[in-house]
């Protein structure tokens, strides 16, 4: 989603694309506390009462992380010059296609990095997550919270444990499909005349 | 200005040339880029847009190409209109190929990936594609690192995989946009000859966007030179060079002397110089004073004055040079030894401005020597 809005911004495909990448931007300007019960407050009530479901922490989380996953979409989109995909147009390809056949190949591992960054700051988030929890959508960290109100600080540990664990086995397993980057080398001294 | 050349500029008249545009125009906020702008390109004819960088030459090619409508006129192939204002036909539907600046090779696929792209895209059978493909590689003299992935190259095999990718889907039109600019000097020159040679073997239209009149004069059938967004003029590599029109033509093709005719009687004197108005070109009756361009290796330069040679013309024509000739005393300024040749600027007797002047290496002046320089009025080339 960060990714589309950063690349609608820099082709300019749209008339007030600035005003979208302002708006990608925002939510980060916003303390947590205060957009949390915002979200409380817009959405316990009609049209759309989301309150109780997880959707809510959905979107709660995708607004949060918005900021962080538009920046770093955005500075891969810049590492990719715009002449690659008009490369591909002129030679009968559509925008589409040059998307898939060029854009998503260069772009996936910086876009991995930024999904496992965006995860890993999402496992540990607090700030909104504890207005808009319930006893069904208990998240990690509300629950690491809960334990430790408790005073139950062995089951805090392990609990602290697992969530490290999962989260390291993420990451390798995320670098691990990334495969090579192509912007790199992949052996310097292979190179032609 | 393209206005005033008619006949000139168009190729013979009979079928609809390849590629036409006319009265082209584009504008960036309060600034004209291109102002409009008309050409016409025969079928398999070379045709460079040279000019000082923001001359509007590569939004020309990026008009041509679809990736910018034009604010007015029309961009035709074949008489079929695929830009104008209102309506532009996407690049990816023109049938054309593009050589970008950026070589914009695609670093996630290999050579021959990158070269067969464009036939893949065209659905062409696989045992075809692969032996296209081949052949291309092979003209383009890349067959050994088919198999390689861009980063592994250098910039000049990447520029051939660049030209191979483009020429193997056989387009209509085929553009570059300076793609030489990126390469260190002695690549440079043996792409200019590899492009000319390719260019001679698949007798594609192209449109080649430069600001290095060197490059534009090897590859080149006709050159446009470009400035403020409008052509100055659209000649071949030599009636350029020696029949410039403009100021800016003489100027920015080679290097010139600028200097000013003034028509006294059946004479024009010069600074320094004085030759028959008969013997020049241009020269109109009842015209006060009028620009002319002499080139620096049209003038000769000589120890003595030649026999019978004085500041006035020889109407008979004597020894070196045409009718008219004349030879006149200077002093040389200053000197540079450039190896294959000298460079002096010499002023005059009686003129403010130097005159620069091309001598062969054995023609060794002293800066301050008193030297006579030859001047042939059918080398001075009056200029609008």
């Amino acid at each position: 989603m960060a990714l589309s809005a950063a690349y609608v911004v820099q082709r300019r495909l749209i008339p007030l694309a600035r005003g979208l990448a302002f708006l990608c931007l925002a939510p980060i300007v916003i303390p947590g506390v205060v957009r949390a019960i915002g979200f409380f407050a817009a959405y316990t009530a009609p049209p759309l009462p989301l309150y109780g479901s997880p959707f809510i922490l959905i979107f709660a989380f995708a607004a949060r992380f918005l900021p962080i996953a538009y920046t770093n979409g955005n500075a891969a989109l810049l590492s990719v010059h715009p002449e690659l995909e008009e490369a591909v147009r002129i030679l009968g390809g559509g925008r589409l296609t040059a998307l898939r056949a060029v854009l998503a190949p260069l772009l996936k591992r910086s876009l991995l990095g930024g999904g496992v960054l965006v995860f890993i700051l999402a496992t540990h988030e607090l700030s909104a997550a504890i207005f808009l929890y319930t006893a069904n959508t208990r998240v990690m960290s509300v629950l690491l919270f809960d334990l430790s109100e408790e005073g139950n600080f062995e089951r805090l540990a392990s609990l602290g444990l697992i969530l490290l664990a999962l989260t390291l086995a993420l990451v390798a397993l995320g670098y691990k499909l990334a495969g090579r980057d192509f912007l790199v080398r992949r052996d310097a001294s292979t190179r032609g005349g | 200005m393209p206005s005033g050349r008619p006949a000139a500029a168009s190729p013979p008249s009979g079928p609809p040339p390849k590629l036409a545009l006319k009265g082209i125009a584009k504008r960036f906020g309060s600034v004209a880029a291109v102002d409009g702008l008309s050409l016409e390109l025969a079928a398999g004819e070379f045709v460079s847009l040279l000019g000082p960088s923001g001359c509007g030459k590569t939004t020309t090619l990026r008009m041509i190409a679809g990736f910018m409508p034009p604010d007015a006129g029309t961009v035709e192939v074949d008489g079929a209109v695929l830009s104008s204002p209102g309506a532009c036909v996407p690049p990816e539907r023109r049938g054309m190929s593009m050589i970008f600046q950026s070589y914009a090779v695609w670093p996630n696929m290999t050579v021959a990936e990158n070269v067969a792209f464009g036939l893949k895209l065209r659905r062409t059978p696989a045992d075809e594609r692969a032996r296209r493909v081949k052949e291309m590689l092979e003209t383009v003299r890349l067959s050994a690192l088919a198999g390689r992935y861009p980063a592994e190259l250098s910039g000049g095999q990447q520029q051939r995989v660049a030209l191979a990718r483009a020429m193997i889907v056989q387009p209509a039109v085929l553009l570059l946009d300076e793609p030489l600019s990126n390469l260190d000097a002695n690549l440079r020159e043996e792409m200019r000859f590899e492009i000319r040679r390719l260019h001679e073997a698949f007798r594609t239209t192209t449109v080649y966007v430069t600001h290095d009149q060197a490059e534009a004069m090897v590859t080149s059938d006709r050159i446009a030179v470009m400035n403020g967004g409008r052509i100055e003029q659209l000649d071949s590599p030599e009636d350029l060079y020696s029949r410039p029109r403009t100021r800016f033509v003489a100027g920015f093709i080679g290097r010139t002397n600028f200097i000013t005719g003034s028509a006294a009687g059946e004479q024009v004197a010069f600074p320094g110089f004085t030759v028959p108005r008969a013997c020049l070109n241009g020269a109109a009756a009842g015209q006060a004073s009028q620009l002319y361009s002499v080139r620096p290796q049209n003038l000769r330069l000589s120890a003595h004055p030649p026999p019978g040679g004085a500041a006035a013309a020889r109407p008979g024509g004597a020894a070196a040079g045409g009718p008219g000739a004349c030879a006149a005393p200077g002093r040389i300024v200053q000197r540079a030894y450039l190896g294959e040749h000298w460079d002096y600027l010499v002023r005059l007797d009686g003129a403010e401005e130097p005159l620069r002047v091309t001598a062969l290496p054995q023609q060794r002046f002293d800066t301050g020597a008193a030297v006579w320089v030859e001047i042939d009025p059918a080398h001075l080339v009056p200029i609008a």
